[in-house]
């Protein structure tokens, strides 16, 4: 972003005071918003050092003292760490890839629908999953996933199969949380691209036709290189995230079952589970500390990776 | 501090928090104090502003104190209570789902040992010294208990109706061959109801006979009710293992529900749907409608029991002494103590011949506006309140004989501390938390199930835990 702002045109005495004027007057835009900034998302980073701080309420943040890493011990200790860790960073790749290859798909196919109508309905329909509280989508889940009344069961049943006790076995699971995370968040997704694909020049399709293209070398040579800055930003945005996951997902959809937890149990999950007995604050912020850490690194590789092969289209 | 006594019991904390134990009317400047007091509750509490109001106009005349009641769902609780604790909004504040254990080790609470000392004589007649060693840690007392059963009996619940006919009656004594047998022919003659249901949610029941010594993950426990010393892996112990055998074998034969790990509905509502036929369930004296109880695991009472859920100060709180007094308050009011359990007469309930209450004509705890009264267990002190009517007319008195009689364990009053073993704990709670419930309900293989549980516990140091635990109750037997 910086690139852009750099050579100025020829300046003129008279000029100079009036773009001073403008560029206050655009600094007390960005004023509001810039405070907000500083207030919710700069100052209580203060708060990480309570990862390194055996933390006492009585004596309060500053008070209490210091231990060093020992709050980071318990993230790798335990044998489960690595399939945590595993689970975590397994399912963002996944949800990556195939998020966005799916919504990028919709977005195209949305935009070779006929009719405004048709599009206002499908719009909305593909965006509804994305409203519905995770609480609820694990009980429409369970709708299908229930051992004596699951619709999935008594289909099975009703071919003369043998019912699966779907909430105790772990092989099932990472098909089933990749499919719920994709019908919940694809409709999202696939309207930012689509908000993309309509702002590519009708020129260009036209050129295309011209040219001779048919419809799937349109898509492959004028919609997709349009499409590629957003994708990149996106997929650069998700690579921050790849530490977190979905905490509803994780933790509601599987219904807490245990015995599944060893493909259901993500960084946020096994943290919660831990803690919410200890009630240590210094674990948890050391867990969230470790997190973001890891993201920021991934986030500045992967800048930099898209700024060696694309500059224009890395994030800073 | 307007109002410290000259004769300060030596400060509790910080120098300068004083006892006002006997202080009750002596604020003769006549400004009213506020404190907060945050309590746990079942139900939705609409009518909590029209009680507080009633409290306050006996509290503001006779004490010169403002409460201001603070109700958190026990849902939100855990989330809320922690968060309530980083600041000083509440100042009398229940320890309930998280050990009173870690609340101490975390400096949340207050020291109330100087004030317990220097409380009137009334107060200490609620709870003597010898009591209070129940909620005493390190030998300083952190908080109140408030009224309950210490103990508890497990027995299995059964219908009233399908009872009478298999001839089971009220208080008898059950034992699991008995109860197999039982599930057995009920389940041949009702074949469309589950014959046994999960107690809590999902949990087959929610205790037995270990004593997890403070500690609610049963890492390492006392078997055959803290009558032994030595502490075990509870998936080693005999008792554990018989109680999965028969839940396997229910569980195998359909006796019990196949979505038992997922299912949210209460037994109440499945027994009382005539969708279920029993369920395991702790209890003492209270009974419950439209079932009879029996008795498999006598009356007993676990280390942590007095701890379970009892009222202490926030160390944040502005003004400890207030708090304190407020606390005594809760504690010897009658009228403060059944307004805040049993709300408002002829508004939330209507008083019986024989000296029991009833929620109004039509309404239940869930409806009536302020059905604290069956949360008569969470509030501070519901000694000199009302009984309920299916509780009969003698039941707080009933209750109080019910804890005398309890056995209990030999680590009674004894709660665990992790911090040495933190690591090794919190990775041993998550593998309690994958085979507990699973194995508990009899949905999988015994055998190898544990043998794959116990290889996970090895490798996350559960020895550890054990040998820690086993060296801390040493050295409080030895004391």
């Amino acid at each position: 972003m910086a690139k852009t702002a750099v050579t100025p045109a020829v300046r003129r005495p008279g000029k100079k005071r009036a773009r001073t004027k403008m560029t206050l007057a655009l600094f007390s835009m960005m004023l509001p918003g810039f405070i907000y900034l500083i207030i919710n998302n700069y100052i209580p980073m203060a708060g990480l050092a309570i990862a390194f701080k055996r933390y006492d309420y009585s004596k309060g943040i500053w008070g209490s003292p210091w231990t060093g890493f020992s709050n980071f011990t318990y993230l790798f200790k335990t044998q489960d760490a690595l399939n945590i860790i595993r689970n975590t960073v397994g399912y963002n790749i996944v949800f990556i890839l195939l998020g966005n290859l799916f919504a990028v798909t919709i977005a195209i196919m949305l935009n070779n629908l006929r009719g405004t109508m048709n599009k206002k309905v499908y719009q909305t329909v593909i965006l509804i999953p994305y409203l519905i509280s995770m609480v609820v989508v694990s009980y429409i889940v369970f709708g299908f996933l229930s051992q004596e009344n699951g619709f999935l069961n008594k289909l099975i049943v009703s071919m003369g199969g043998q019912p699966v006790s779907w909430y105790t076995t772990s092989k099932y699971w990472p098909l089933i949380l990749v499919i719920v995370n994709l019908w919940k968040g694809f409709g999202y997704s696939s309207i930012l691209y689509y908000a993309t694909v309509i702002g590519i020049d009708s020129s260009l399709y036209e050129a295309a036709t011209v040219d001779g293209a048919n419809k799937w070398k349109q898509v492959w040579h004028v919609t997709l290189p349009g499409l590629r800055g957003t994708i990149i930003t996106m997929v650069l945005l998700n690579l921050g995230r790849m530490f977190y996951t979905d905490f509803g997902l994780f933790y509601q959809v599987p219904m807490r079952s245990g015995l599944i937890s060893s493909v259901t149990d993500t960084i946020d999950v096994f943290v919660y589970k831990g803690l919410t007995q200890l009630n240590d604050i210094g674990r948890s912020s050391a867990a969230g500390f470790l997190q973001s850490v890891l993201g920021f690194i991934l986030v500045l590789t992967a800048n930099f990776i898209v700024r060696k092969i694309d500059e224009d289209n890395a994030l800073f | 501090m307007a109002t410290s006594l000259a004769a300060c019991g030596g400060g509790s904390n910080d120098g300068s928090s004083s006892s006002s134990g006997q202080s009750d009317g002596s604020a003769a400047s006549g400004d009213i104090k506020s404190v907060n007091v945050t309590i746990p509750t079942v139900y939705d509490l609409p009518d909590k502003d029209m009680v507080e109001e009633a409290i306050n106009k006996i509290t503001e005349e006779k004490y010169q104190l403002h409460l201001d009641l603070e109700f958190i769902s026990t849902g939100n609780w855990l989330q809320q209570s922690n968060l309530l604790f980083t600041g000083d909004e509440a100042d009398i504040i229940a320890a309930f789902m998280t050990p009173l254990s870690t609340y101490v080790k975390n400096g949340q609470m207050t020291d109330l040992t100087d004030y317990y000392a220097n409380a009137s004589e009334e107060f200490k007649a609620v709870w003597s010294a010898d009591e209070m060693k129940g909620t005493t840690i390190d030998g300083k007392i952190y908080a109140v208990p408030n009224l309950r059963n210490f103990g508890n009996i497990i027995g299995l619940n059964i219908d009233a109706d399908i009872a009478a006919e298999f001839n089971i009656e009220n208080g008898q004594t059950l034992t699991m061959e008995d109860i197999d047998a039982f599930l057995r022919a009920a389940h041949e003659a009702y074949p469309d109801r589950y014959a046994l249901v999960p107690q809590g949610s999902d949990s087959i029941t929610s205790t037995w006979t270990w004593d997890g010594l403070g500690d609610e993950k049963f890492i390492g426990v006392l078997p055959k009710q803290g009558q032994v010393t030595e502490v075990q892996n509870l998936f080693d112990t005999e008792d554990f293992r018989e109680f999965c055998t028969w839940t396997r074998s229910w569980y195998t034969d359909g006796l019990i529900m196949q979505d038992i790990l997922s299912n949210t509905q209460p037994f109440q509502t499945l027994i009382g749907n005539d969708q279920a036929i029993a369920c395991f369930d702790n209890y003492s004296v209270n009974n419950v409608a439209g079932m009879i109880r029996t008795v498999v695991v006598t009356n007993w009472a676990q280390s942590n029991s007095y701890q379970a859920l009892c009222y202490g100060i926030n160390q944040n709180s502005k003004d400890k002494d207030a708090a304190w007094k407020a606390m005594e308050i809760l504690y010897t009011d009658a009228e403060v103590e059944t307004l805040l359990t049993d709300g408002i007469e002829g508004t939330h309930y209507t008083k019986n011949d024989d000296g029991t209450i009833s929620f109004p004509e039509g309404k239940t705890a869930a409806d009536c506006g302020y059905g604290m009264a069956e949360g008569y267990w969470i509030t501070p002190y519901s000694g000199k309140t009302l009984p309920l009517d299916v509780n009969g007319p003698t039941f707080f008195d009933d209750l109080l004989k019910f804890n005398e009689e309890s056995l209990k364990t030999k680590a009674f009053g004894f709660a665990f501390d992790t911090t040495e073993v933190t690591d090794q704990y919190t990775a041993c709670c998550n593998i309690m938390d994958k085979y507990y419930k699973a194995l508990m309900s009899g949905s999988v293989d015994i055998e190898s199930t544990i043998a794959q549980a116990n290889a996970e516990f090895e490798a996350a140091g559960l020895q550890d835990i054990i040998k820690a635990k086993q060296e801390q109750l040493n050295a409080y037997l030895a004391q």
